[in-house]
């Protein structure tokens, strides 16, 4: 048993924290919400989006744990654009056992960039894929960075194996129309298809399609952390340098108290996060992971209200990106599987849900 | 990374269960482990575990080998302390001694005193106590007040120390008081130990809300100390103390999860049978207790790696000390509204654990070992760097 990084770990941390804060530094650079398809390719360059990859393909041959580190330090300089997704789209490409060298080589190198739709099992899907067609009909109604991506990777489950489908943009039968978010840094569609020619890539079973789902969510955890750390940190350092009564506001018991109640949120969920990005044992990893999704995303949300409250009246503005934070906290959140999702795969896995009775139960207003 | 235990680490653990499957019968009171009550019978029986221990060689499980100890890692101190639990083991009953003042005595004591004293400690043939507090120097420490006055190669000890863990039935008391009164109050302090077994010390247990007296009141009358039992240097007794906190926050925070761990389950096992009789939220909250529980045992696996690297400890214990008393208060408030009046009765042995007496006992985690609100001023100041 042993929590600590290894070398390589830190290694692998600190080369991304360095990237990041020279290539796409929060405090310094001009937009926060425009995507630079030259930034995506110089993370490609230094090897970012390959750390899953194995060397025979170009990869460095990483852990699913590196790239969460990776996630982590993204999500603390909130880089814009499908970094996410692209990730998560190459960790699922390792599955299949036909992709191309080239097509490696280009999205390692992010020349082709690509984003997942992965909806957790148990929504109701608004698609429909025939195998002998080949053809896809429906609907999804946010769809994240369809217009900033090149290839899309979406899952559609049937009754009892989800397809996985390769979908290109410029297919005939694509209707696009851009959803406006909360989030700026969020983008996304509403995207109908209309018999659309797609390419059966793979059938995967629940559990190989759900634990897809874990290592996504894992990803987004390890972002939302590293969010949250830096909304900490931009916090305490307000707090330090602030003055009013003539005193520095950070030497107020009210406020030392709120910033440590942040503190110990994001040591213990952190904890979690790290965890379950770390884990190799897969019993385990799902447990951690669907408890990180609800706390990290419960904590981040809370320490960016928190900042936005302890900055005072500079937080609501737009001067400082904290409220960048707030919104991508939620998104975030719902970036691999709502809560509910989350909350419910776990009341099973305790024993704590209904079960089958939950239906025989008389509704409000009628009993049965 | 490695979340998985090591073949040493399993085989460590494999060999202590058995060993605990084989002595804890022996041992085994009416009491769960943890509790304590004032009965001489339980005195004996916690004794007798800890003499076991000692006899079999786990006892001082990190403590160096040159003391007699295991010289283990923490993270066997964690094993240690979650199959005790699951065995029904008592707590470990000289726990402050193996726990602060055996660490500390090594850190400053002479090698007379380190001969005199340690082996006993870990023996457990002589119990141990902590005099730090006093009724006016609580959260602050360094207004205590107990005197020692010097005369000739003795001091003389008078004051009150207060919420004294095992007062009543220490051999020593691990004493901080008052040698000096022209110096600033953090330079006057001189760590003493006193034998608690003499004319003039007199303890007085102090009835709790939970209807125990783990906690006392202890008065010293004229005794009289030589200056032989001085731990360190006379008013450097400051450094001391605080070396002696740091041993209590780096190591309680291990086995503390346990406890809290096994009555999690207990209460998992009660409303998986119940829950069709329990609403929605109750069952939320009690798997949102879960997760918190969860997050504090690998917050503690996080922590032991960085002290394993020797890292320097930083307010992550704080951190996890203040969300281990506020989980686990929770977490009994919760099981008091889900069992409801069968949970009400105290200790009548038919609800285990025995919850109202849980309940009650974990509103003073919250206070104990520097106050939550004191550990966040701490987390703030000296974690977070803001100014005092």
């Amino acid at each position: 048993m042993n929590f600590s990084l290894s070398e390589q770990d830190t290694e692998i941390r600190q080369l991304a924290q360095k990237f990041f804060g020279t290539e796409c530094p929060l405090l310094q650079r001009a937009s926060h919400e425009e995507l630079s398809r030259d930034l995506y390719r110089k993370m490609g360059d230094v090897g970012l989006f390959g750390i899953m990859v194995p060397e025979i393909r170009g990869g460095s041959a990483g852990t699913r744990f590196q790239a969460g580190l990776i996630a982590e330090a993204a999500g603390s300089e909130l880089v814009p654009g499908p970094w996410l997704e692209h990730l998560w789209a190459i960790e699922m490409l390792l599955d299949v056992p036909d992709t191309k060298d080239g097509q490696w080589e280009s999205f390692i190198q992010a020349h082709q960039l690509a984003t997942i739709f992965f909806p957790p099992l148990g929504e109701a899907s608004e698609l429909w894929y025939s195998h002998e067609e080949q053809r896809l009909r429906g609907q999804i109604s946010r769809f994240s960075f369809v217009e900033h991506t090149d290839l899309w990777l979406v899952a559609v489950p049937n009754s009892d194996a989800v397809d996985i489908l390769e979908i290109s943009p410029d297919l005939p039968g694509i209707t696009l129309s851009t959803v406006s978010s909360m989030d700026p840094l969020w983008r996304g569609a509403f995207v109908r298809f209309d018999q659309v020619k797609a390419k059966l890539l793979t059938i995967l079973s629940f559990e190989q399609y759900e634990n897809l789902l874990a290592n996504g969510s894992d990803l987004v955890s390890m972002a939302m952390y590293g969010a949250a750390q830096r909304v900490l940190d931009m916090t305490v350092d307000y707090l330090k340098t602030r003055q009013q009564f003539g005193r520095t506001i950070g030497s107020f018991q009210a406020l030392k108290h709120k910033v440590s109640d942040l503190f110990i949120e994001l040591e213990h969920a952190g904890s979690l996060v790290y965890a379950a990005a770390g884990s190799d044992d897969r019993a385990m990893q799902r447990r951690w992971s669907h408890m990180a999704a609800i706390e990290m995303g419960r904590v981040y949300r809370h320490a960016a209200e928190s900042a936005i409250q302890l900055h005072g009246g500079i937080g609501f503005t737009t001067s400082l990106p904290l409220h960048y934070f707030l919104k991508n906290a939620w998104t975030s959140g719902w970036r691999a599987g709502s809560e509910s999702y989350h909350q419910k795969w776990l009341m099973k896995e305790f024993g704590l849900d209904y079960g089958d009775t939950a239906q025989e139960r008389p509704t409000a207003f009628k009993s049965s | 990374m490695e979340l998985n235990e090591t073949p040493e680490e399993q085989h460590f653990r494999e060999e202590l269960r058995a060993w605990l499957a084989r002595y804890v019968p022996e041992v085994q009171g009416q009491n769960e482990p943890g509790a304590i009550s004032n009965s001489q019978g339980e005195y004996a029986r916690r004794k007798r575990f800890d003499q076991l221990l000692y006899q079999h060689g786990w006892a001082g499980l990190t403590w160096p080998k040159e003391y007699g100890g295991r010289a283990g890692r923490l993270y066997e101190q964690l094993i240690f302390a979650e199959e005790a639990a699951s065995a029904g083991a008592p707590e470990i009953f000289n726990r402050l001694a193996i726990g602060i003042v055996g660490p500390t005595l090594m850190r400053f004591g002479t090698p007379k005193q380190k001969a005199r004293y340690l082996p006993k400690m870990l023996s457990s043939e002589e119990i141990w106590c902590q005099g730090f507090s006093e009724p006016n120097a609580g959260s602050d420490l360094a207004q205590l007040s107990t005197r020692a006055t010097r005369s000739g190669n003795h001091f003389d000890v008078n004051g009150q120390k207060i919420w004294t863990t095992l007062g009543q039935y220490a051999d020593y008391c691990f004493l901080l008081a008052r040698t000096s009164l022209d110096k600033p109050r953090h330079r006057g302090i001189t760590a003493l130990m006193v034998n608690m077994k003499q004319d003039g010390v007199e303890v007085r247990p102090i009835p709790q809300i939970n209807g125990s007296h783990e906690f006392n009141e202890v008065f010293f009358t004229d005794v009289l100390v030589p200056e032989d039992n001085v731990i360190g240097e006379v008013d450097g007794g400051w450094e001391v103390a605080m070396t002696a906190l740091s041993f209590e926050r780096s190591t309680n925070f291990i086995t503390r999860q346990v406890r809290l761990t096994w009555e999690l389950d207990q209460l998992l096992n009660y409303a998986r049978e119940h829950r069709r009789e329990m609403t929605a939220g109750l069952l939320e909250e009690l798997l949102q207790i879960t997760i918190s529980v969860t997050s504090l045992r690998l917050a503690v696996l996080r922590h032991i790696a960085a002290l394993e690297d020797g890292r320097i400890p930083g307010p992550e214990n704080n951190a996890s000390k203040i969300f281990w008393s506020e989980t686990h208060q929770r977490l009994t408030s919760l099981a008091l509204s889900i069992l409801g009046e069968k949970a009400f009765v105290l200790g009548d042995g038919r609800v285990t654990p025995d919850w109202a007496y849980a309940y009650l006992s974990s509103r003073a985690e919250s206070i104990y070992a520097g106050t939550n609100e004191i550990l966040r001023n701490i987390i703030a100041e000296r974690g977070l760097g803001l100014p005092r």
